[in-house]
């Protein structure tokens, strides 16, 4: 299952492409906005770099499940022997493999253009790692409320968007501290605490919508 | 289990969609080994009666009984006999024909064979389209694709929606063919189709569903 949709991602480039692209492009043109004194935008790197991420994960959330809702693939999910919430980590694991990873191994980079402190690039990617598929996870259930439903983008943003504050709070929080020379254990453990109630919950959530989804759907 | 007795039963089922009747008082059984064709005028609720038979839709109003459980509820029981293969046919646009058969298996929990995928496309005569992603074949292709799950997998009850749909002669046949071995077997299926459909030595039973009187 995981390597299906795997498959499937890296066969159509734009879905994984898309994201990074989005992420890339947002966070160069902030040293354009905000003109270019290195301490400025060091101050304002882990917002910025936060926000970039987890609305390029948004853009690529909407897609999750409507390709499979359009071929008639969702229906046999529901009907499968394999329980449901199975194949929905599955799916959100390789939709975070798709769009998380790649922003997650590329933020170093960005984050040494906006002129964050070396000790801060690490935190910033192992804060990015638990804060990005805690999105997925997040926004997977925002997905499966509105599989029903056509152009479900900006619904979908309502209902994930404030689930995802805490994450942009302790995950900028982190690397803020670190530019800082802060202890950033704390806001680290936040943060996987929230990746584990994610992993344990969203799955039931998003089967249950799905589940929903499916039988609320019209025919054709 | 006696040949008679019924495995799926549809008891006085209504179903609305806001104040639409989509289907009103419907009751209908199938006893195991019996070929049931659902036909109908467009609109009248073929594809929602086999979700609601597949448990994928919940009644308003009556029961739908799966060997004497009732759905939801009998999920499990169900989930382990049943082949669906709906109106969109289930198969993945960016995925080869016998990568779609793969993930049919794994996620229907079935023995996944990929040597026998390609007998059975090549059955199909898909043999040299095994290498195109599916969206590039045509419709009937694409049928072929989901319906080569009529020999891989064995289950005791097909719910199959305008399977016909789209297939040539020799598709047809095919069908045909699977259909009867599947009654043979002892198996059941509940299919909709506008064509009449000719078994030899197996009876097809059909039953004409009526659009609602508030629909017309």
């Amino acid at each position: 299952m995981l390597r299906r949709d795997l498959l499937i991602g890296a066969r159509s480039a734009g879905q994984w492409l898309n994201p990074l692209m989005f992420f890339v492009i947002v966070v160069s043109l902030f040293p354009l906005g905000i003109g270019s004194e290195p301490q400025q935008l060091a101050a304002v790197a882990p917002g910025v770099l936060w926000v970039s991420a987890l609305l390029a994960m948004l853009l690529s959330l909407d897609s999750l499940f409507e390709r499979d809702k359009a071929d008639g693939v969702l229906d046999q999910f529901v009907l499968g022997r394999t329980p449901l919430s199975v194949v929905v980590l599955a799916k959100v694991i390789a939709h975070w493999m798709l769009s998380g990873l790649p922003l997650l191994l590329l933020s170093p980079l960005l984050g040494l253009m906006l002129g964050l402190p070396g000790q801060a690039l690490g935190t910033l990617a192992l804060a990015l790692l638990p804060g990005t598929l805690t999105l997925s996870l997040i926004g997977a259930i925002g997905a499966a409320l509105t599989v029903g439903l056509n152009r479900s983008g900006v619904l979908l943003s309502l209902l994930v968007l404030p689930l995802i504050v805490p994450v942009l709070i302790f995950g900028a929080g982190a690397v803020s501290a670190a530019a800082g020379g802060y202890e950033t254990s704390a806001a680290l453990s936040l943060l996987l605490a929230m990746l584990m109630l994610a992993l344990s919950l969203a799955p039931l959530a998003t089967a249950a919508a799905l589940r929903v989804g499916v039988a609320s759907a019209d025919q054709s | 289990m006696t040949p008679d007795e019924p495995v799926l039963v549809c008891d006085h089922v209504s179903l609305w969609r806001g104040d639409a009747v989509i289907i009103e008082e419907l009751s209908l059984e199938v006893a195991s080994g019996e070929v049931l064709r659902l036909e109908g005028e467009n609109g009248c609720g073929k594809t929602t009666v086999l979700r609601l038979l597949a448990g994928l839709v919940e009644p308003d109003e009556g029961e739908v009984r799966f060997r004497g459980e009732r759905l939801p509820g009998a999920d499990r029981a169900l989930a382990d006999a049943l082949l669906y293969i709906g109106h969109r046919p289930g198969v993945g646009g960016a995925l080869h024909p016998d990568e779609n058969l793969s993930v049919a298996a794994a996620i229907a929990g079935s023995h996944n064979n990929p040597d026998r995928h390609r007998e059975v496309l090549i059955e199909l005569g898909l043999g040299d389209r095994l290498d195109l992603p599916v969206a590039a074949l045509s419709a009937g292709q694409r049928r072929r694709v989901a319906l080569a799950r009529l020999a891989l997998e064995q289950r005791d009850l097909w719910l199959l929606d305008e399977p016909l749909t789209a297939l040539d002669a020799a598709g047809l046949d095919w069908v045909r063919e699977r259909i009867s071995e599947q009654a043979a077997r002892g198996g059941t299926v509940v299919f909709t189709t506008h064509q009449t459909l000719e078994l030899p030595g197996v009876e097809v039973r059909t039953r004409v569903l009526k659009t609602p009187d508030s629909l017309e």
